[in-house]
């Protein structure tokens, strides 16, 4: 083999390598889609057993998450800025993530202020965002047993005018249909950022 | 005397120029106003209020004749827990401008007088420390405004 000979053939191999590795590299990546905006828990947790009532007045116990992935979001209905505005979030994310043909969780919105979030409040409250959101609300006590277990935190904090507002995590939390915990969105919250993880979370992409 | 009184009216006259220039200098604009929920009494308004004067602005309080009282209220991210908290007053700097938005500051309309609803005018009265300024919106819907 002359020089010339040698160098193109080198060349060819170096090309060859260059572009296989890169081909590797960007295929993989590409199938292994990684969340971006949510954390998946190291392994996902399990819950304990809680006894709520849901907004329709059906009995909601850990057994009724079992089934279908679902996103628990915490909040209550006097709320007028940051829990409407979470709730449209996700109906709307939800119903883009079903325009593009996933199975989308069922959302789940707890009641961090059980005195005023009767079920029928909380019915009247979810009538303005679709039928398949789920509320739950019943005894400070049991409301605890699962804020306690998705790291949620609630107080009350009074109103300069005799009202008062709850205090509250602002975290979404994912629970797969085994009723584990499996991941969190932090806030603050943005549509795009469910659209995206939500399918990758689920496995459905 | 004569040039006492003259030094007054100079003076009052300064003043209020200065007072007319520093209200034309705020500019109220993306004002939204969301019904309150189904079930719940409080609407929510976000808007933007820029100053374009050099001296800064205080806004005192907010009312409007479609809900019987209004609070500016802020919500404030902290350790991913949402604390809501009154505001007597908001100061806009000169050159600033106050962002009014969902989980941020935000007014907060309560008691909707009956036959207030979507597609209703709202009026927001805002007060400053020199002065009133009035916009009017339509109020919307939250879930098909998004």
């Amino acid at each position: 083999m002359d020089r010339i000979s040698k160098i193109v053939a080198i060349g060819f191999v170096t090309i060859a390598l260059t572009g296989g590795s890169l081909f590797l590299y960007y295929g993989l990546h590409s199938v292994r889609a990684e969340p971006q905006y949510s954390t998946v828990l190291p392994s996902a947790m399990d819950l304990p057993q809680f006894n709520l009532t849901q907004h329709n007045g059906t009995r909601f116990t850990r057994d009724e998450l079992r089934g279908s992935w679902n996103l628990v979001f915490f909040g209550f209905t006097h709320c007028p800025d940051i829990c409407p505005a979470t709730l449209t979030q996700l109906a709307i994310a939800k119903s883009q993530l079903a325009a593009e043909g996933y199975e989308t969780p069922n959302i789940v919105l707890v009641s961090v202020d059980p005195e005023r979030d009767t079920p029928d409040k909380m019915a009247e409250y979810l009538s303005h965002f679709g039928s398949d959101i789920s509320g739950l609300t019943g005894s400070t006590e049991e409301i605890l047993k699962l804020a306690k277990a998705l790291g949620i935190f609630f107080a009350k904090s009074a109103n300069p005018n005799g009202d008062y507002s709850v205090d509250h995590s602002a975290a979404i939390l994912l629970i797969d249909p085994n009723a584990k915990w499996h991941a969190l969105f932090q806030a603050p919250h943005k549509i795009e950022h469910f659209v995206r993880d939500i399918p990758i979370l689920t496995g459905a992409r | 005397m004569i040039g006492n009184r003259s030094i007054y009216i100079l003076l009052t006259i300064l003043l209020l120029s200065c007072e007319s220039e520093t209200r034309s200098s705020l500019e109220v604009s993306n004002i939204r106003v969301f019904s309150p929920m189904p079930g719940s009494s409080a609407g929510v308004a976000y808007m933007t209020i820029i100053n374009n004067g050099e001296n800064s602005v205080t806004l005192n309080g907010v009312r409007s004749p479609q809900f019987e009282y209004v609070e500016i209220h802020e919500n404030v991210l902290n350790d991913g827990i949402v604390r809501m908290r009154h505001l007597d007053t908001v100061i806009i700097y000169g050159g600033d401008s106050a962002i009014f938005e969902a989980g941020g500051k935000h007014v907060m309309l309560i008691g909707a007088q009956p036959d207030t609803a979507v597609g209703s005018d709202i009026t927001l009265e805002l007060y400053y420390d020199d002065g009133e300024v009035s916009v009017t919106t339509t109020m919307l819907n939250r879930l098909s405004s998004e």
